[in-house]
Order: C-alpha cells, then structure tokens, then sequence
C-alpha cells in the first residue's frame, strides 16, 4: 500500500516536471521517437531478411548428389537411394536415369545438325525421374512447369516437354509422343534398336534462364529439347539398350531444406555401410542457395550493425542530453535530499519521466514505422516488410532497456555524490 | 531530544571546524546558532541533519546514534529544513511543495504560516520572498518532524517579513512541541531564540574554540552585547 503511494507521489511528480518544463520533454520525446523508430525499422528489416532467407531455404534447397563412379558393383538401386534418404533424414529425393532416343513423330528445336540433316538432328535426351519437381533444373528455378504437371514415381509411360517444343508441334497436354532406339552408340551391342516407347504429355515446361545460341549445340544439349519422362519407363528403356537391372545411372540427388546439416549428411553417407563398399562420390551442393541468400545475409549484417551503431549513438545523445539537464536539477536534487528523500528516489523520479517520454515516443514511433514499412521494404529491395506484433515487443523491451541505462549512467553524478554535497548545491 | 557527544568535523584535518562539541538540544525550544559567515554553522546543521557524518563523535536522536539509526532515515523521520533562498522546487505550485513530505494536510500548513488561500495553486516563482520561505516553512510544518534546522531564515527578507518567520518558527517550538534549531548571523533575530549558541571562529588556531551554550538568558541582548564586544576585541586583537 505504502510502495503504491510512494510510486504514485513519485508518477505525479514526473508528470508535473514533464507537463511544465515543455521544451526538454518535446526535446527528449522525439530523440525517444527518433531512437525507437530506428530500432523498429532496424528489428522489422532483420525481421524480413530472415523470413526471407527461410523462404528461400525453403525454395532452394542444398543438396547431396550421389554418383556411382565405379564399377556395376557401385550401383545405385530404388532401395539404396531410399534407405540413404531415410539415413540423413532427407526433405526429398530424386534419382535420374539418362538416355538419348530420338523423336520420331516431332520437330526438336533446330541445333547444328539440323541445317546438316544428320540423323542426330532428331535425337534428344531423356531423364528419367523418380519425381521430376525435385529435378535440380526444377528446384533451381532454370525450369519451371507452366502447365499439367510434374512426374511422380506411380507414373507410366508419362512426359514433360518444353513450352517451345510444344509450341513448334503443336503439342498439347494429353497429346502423344513417341521415341525410338536408333543411336548404337548409347546401346549395349545394339540392344533394343528400333524399340519405340510412346508417352502421354502430362506436364510442359518453361526454360526460365536465357539460353544462348543454339545453332552450335546439339539438339540433344538444348534445354527446349529436354524431354524428362517418368522412372518406369526410364528404368525400362536403360534394361532394353543397357541390358542391366534398374539403378539411376545419372546418380541421386537428396535434398535438405537446412543447407547447414549438408556436411553432416555427406558425411554419415559416407559412413554408411552401402557407400564405404562401394565406389561412390558424395559431395553436397548449396551453392545456389548461397548465390541468392549472400545479398540478404549481407542485408543482415548491415543492419545488425545499424541497430547497434543506432542504439549507440542514440544511448550516448541520451545520456549527454540527460547528464546536462541532470545538471540543472542538482539544486532540486539537493532540496529533495534535505527533505528525506533518497537518491534512489530521485533516481527513480528521472526513470518515471523518461519512460513516460520513452512510451510516448515509442507509441508515436509504431505508427510511423507501420507506414514507412513499404518504402523501407523498396529502399532495401528486401520486398514486403512487416511490422509484427513481436516486432513492436522487441523493440520496445530494446529502447526501455536503453533508457533505463542511459538514465542510470546520466544519474551518475547524482548517485556518486554524498547528499551533503548535492544540498551544498542549495545552502 | 538531539545531542551531540565529543562531535568532530573537518573538511581538512589541519584546520578542523568542530572539535570536541558536546551540546543538547531540547524539545519546545527555538534555538539560535549564532557566529560568522563561513565559521561552519551551516556545517553544523548539515551534522544534526544527518547530511554530513562526524569524522569523530556522535550525534544523538532521543539517545540513538544517528549514523546507526541511518542518515537517510534520520533526514526522513526526524528533522526538517529550512533555508534562507527557500528552496523550493520551480516547477511546483505551492500546494504541491508541501504536499512533498507532507504528513498532515498541506493546507493545514498553509493557513499556519499566514499564506494567503488564493496563492495555494500558484506556481511558487510568482511569489515574493516573504510569501516563499512561508511556503517552505509549512513544508518543514507538514512534514510533522520533531526538528527543525533552519539556516538563516529570513537572510533574505525585510524587516516585517523576518519578524513574521521568526513568530512562526517560535509558535512551532512552543506550541507544538518542536525542536527548532536556527543559524543566524543576525543579532536581531537570535535576539527572539529561547537560547543563544555562539560558535566562536575567531580562536580556532589557539584550539579554544567550539559551541557554547548561553541558556536560557534573562535579558537575550546582554548575550548579544557580550557577544559584540568579544568581537570588538578579537577584531582590536
């Protein structure tokens, strides 16, 4: 009861030196304003640099590829890749078979050997995946699905091709292709040749990155002629030409959505019974995520090092501000002494006026960052930037902390000298 | 009700400002200190205000050394001041500075110390000095401590005025039963105290030197006189 009216003589003391000594608290509310919205604008641009970098962990996935560089021992096999998944506890997993066929029925975007009409103007590549979102050339944005869908592993006789394949045959979703066996240099002892397989267009692609001049490739190493064509039937087609049980020729990508625990998994990989007896090259790829996420972590450490370079400078304009009007009230704190009062009640008197000011300033300094939030967003081309309620609670517990330190270290002088000395000040 | 026992104080151990002091003051009696600027009476109420420690010595409140009892709690339940440039806190109306201690109702004070009601809610700065160590005294008054130190009261005030402070301050030790303990330079006003103590600077490198208490005087200015011609001849000497 007694600490409530003391508490309460102390609030109505603060707001009576506030309400009457104007100038000093405009003054000291908007450096309070000032300080509160750079830790807010401060906390909400870090804010969103980290969601940012989430979002893309999330989009851009590391990754640990598996390749067989050995012999037919060293396979990688349906069963192998899933138990590898399951030992680094992998986000997502993909294992890709490759083989060249040729379009029998379409046109392939135009490369060096269509001017020379060589047979190998109509042969192109085909991947063969257990799930083609997980494709890297998917997950990595250079291609994207524009309409259907990806491939799954329950898919049969099932294809994605290219926006501009389609486009210059005329092909559309649920439409059909066929490709044959005719290269002897991709078969065994020239297995299978003549062998047709047709596929139903489940899903066309769009080429995102530009693509140079095409006339000195391949049609086979053009992106636009890629076709990718679901696991079964890739899995059918390298047993017909290769003559050997089903295994990813082209190696296994496991995905991690932390690109931080990829060292790790390379590493239990490489512990793992399968792997040590075998010949396999493991290595882990966040290369892609880095590339994006470098500017944004930048962003970060920019603005982790405003936040404390503001808070510096606005804790010692505080403490300067608030060391000189401590000055001037050396003769009140002398009365205030003489009469019984404690230096810790003097002490506590300042901090009742300053975190007045600090809430008035904060309050009005909310708003005011709410709205700045979009041009800040621009300015630091972060995109959208939020101002959270978690935000508003950091940042206020940041500039009240601020304010009690600042207000102790300005109350030094009066806290280091004996009460006789402060009353000499009156006497 | 306050003493003090062999109290010392100095700021610099060569020139020692209090040696060896042993002096009581009572309840209901209006005190007046009386010597020369500088001499250190106003050291000595900062010591019986608990503002200042006694390099040797002790004070006592009702019989309890007040460095045990506590500086701070000393200033807070037992003494109050009074100084001559009042003190009062700027930003303040008058109400609210003697509500600051203020253990019986500020206007109670008030109406003691003759100031008119019209003034209460008046900021203190548009008051004259008279009306401003009015002020200050109903804070000591409210305040409801047993002691009052007073430091040249009515140093800067007319003739009117200090004879009006000194009549409130007698009535405070009279009628309620205070201890009122007042510096003065001030022949005129000590005149007014119940007892005189003369704080005697002028022998102090002879090491004669201390507070004497003159009690109870018949007539207060033979004390005076006796006083002034001391003066004379320390000023002849």
């Amino acid at each position: 009861m007694k600490l409530m009216h003391d508490m309460q003589k102390k609030s109505a003391r603060a707001f009576a030196y506030l309400v009457r000594r104007r100038r000093k608290t405009v003054t000291l509310a908007i450096i309070f304003l000032v300080l509160s919205f750079s830790v807010l604008s401060g906390i909400m641009i870090f804010h969103s640099v980290e969601a940012s970098l989430k979002e893309l962990r999330e989009q851009f996935y590391g990754y640990v590829a598996v390749n067989a560089v050995g012999d037919d021992n060293s396979r990688i096999t349906q069963d192998l890749a899933a138990r590898a998944a399951k030992e680094i506890n992998a986000d997502g997993w993909t294992g890709t078979t490759t083989c060249y066929l040729s379009v029998d029925d379409i046109s392939l975007i135009p490369g060096r050997f269509t001017p020379l009409e060589e047979p190998a103007m109509s042969l192109t590549r085909l991947y063969s995946c257990r799930d083609s979102s997980l494709a890297r050339d998917f997950t990595f944005g250079i291609l994207s699905i524009c309409q259907g869908r990806h491939l799954v592993s329950e898919d049969r006789k099932r294809a994605l091709i290219s926006e501009n394949l389609a486009e210059i045959n005329e092909l559309h979703i649920g439409d059909r292709i066929t490709c044959v066996v005719t290269d002897d240099i991709t078969t065994h002892a020239n297995a299978g040749l003549g062998s047709k397989y047709e596929f139903e267009i489940t899903g066309i692609y769009r080429v995102e990155s530009k693509q140079g001049d095409s006339t000195n490739r391949a049609e086979c190493d053009i992106l636009d002629n890629v076709i990718y064509v679901d696991e079964y039937t890739g899995f059918d087609i390298e047993k017909n030409i290769w003559c050997k049980p089903e295994f990813y020729t082209n190696g296994l990508t496991l995905w991690l959505k932390d690109p931080a625990q990829l060292e790790k998994a390379v590493q239990t990989l490489k512990n793992t019974q399968e792997f040590t007896q075998g010949d396999y090259h493991i290595e882990s790829n966040s290369a892609e995520y880095d590339h994006s996420a470098a500017p944004m972590r930048q962003t970060e450490q920019i603005m982790f090092i405003f936040l404390i370079v503001i808070s510096g400078i606005g804790a010692i304009f505080l403490i300067v501000t608030l060391s000189m009007w401590n000055k001037e009230r050396m003769p009140e704190n002398g009365i205030l002494l003489s009469l019984g009062f404690q230096k810790k009640d003097i002490f506590l008197q300042l901090l009742f006026e300053n975190s007045i000011l600090f809430l008035v300033g904060f309050t009005a300094a909310v708003p005011l960052a709410f709205f700045c939030s979009h041009f800040l967003g621009s300015l630091i081309s972060i995109g959208k930037i939020t101002l959270f309620p978690g935000n508003i609670l950091l940042a206020g517990i940041i500039v009240w902390i601020l304010c009690v330190l600042t207000t102790l270290l300005s109350a030094v002088r009066i806290m280091k000298k004996a009460p006789a000395e402060i009353v000499n000040v009156i006497i | 009700m306050i003493q003090t026992e062999n109290l010392t104080f100095y700021y610099n151990e060569s020139r020692k400002i209090l040696e060896d002091v042993n002096i009581t003051f009572e309840k209901g009696n209006l005190y007046a200190i009386l010597g020369a600027s500088g001499c250190g009476k106003s050291t000595m109420l900062s010591l019986l205000g608990g503002l200042l420690l006694p390099k040797s010595g002790k004070i006592l409140y009702e019989g309890e050394n007040i460095s045990e009892y506590g500086l701070d709690r000393h200033r807070q339940d037992h003494v109050a001041f009074i100084f001559q440039g009042y003190n009062l806190i700027e930003y303040m109306t008058v109400e609210e500075n003697v509500e600051l201690t203020a253990k019986q109702p500020p206007q109670t004070a008030l109406q003691k110390v003759g100031l008119e009601k019209e003034l209460w809610k008046q900021n203190v700065l548009k008051l004259s000095g008279g009306q401003q160590q009015r002020v200050a005294i109903a804070r000591a008054l409210a305040s409801d401590k047993p002691v009052l130190l007073a430091d040249e009261p009515t140093g800067n005030l007319d003739e009117d005025s200090a004879q009006a402070i000194l009549d409130i301050l007698r009535k405070s030790a009279h009628e309620e039963g205070r201890c009122v303990i007042m510096v003065t330079h001030s022949l005129a006003l000590a005149a007014g105290a119940d007892e005189i103590c003369r704080y005697a600077d002028a022998k102090f490198q002879h090491g004669d030197y201390g507070l004497s208490l003159f009690t109870k005087p018949e007539n207060p200015w033979e004390t005076i006189s006796v006083i002034q011609e001391e003066k004379a001849g320390e000023i002849n000497a």
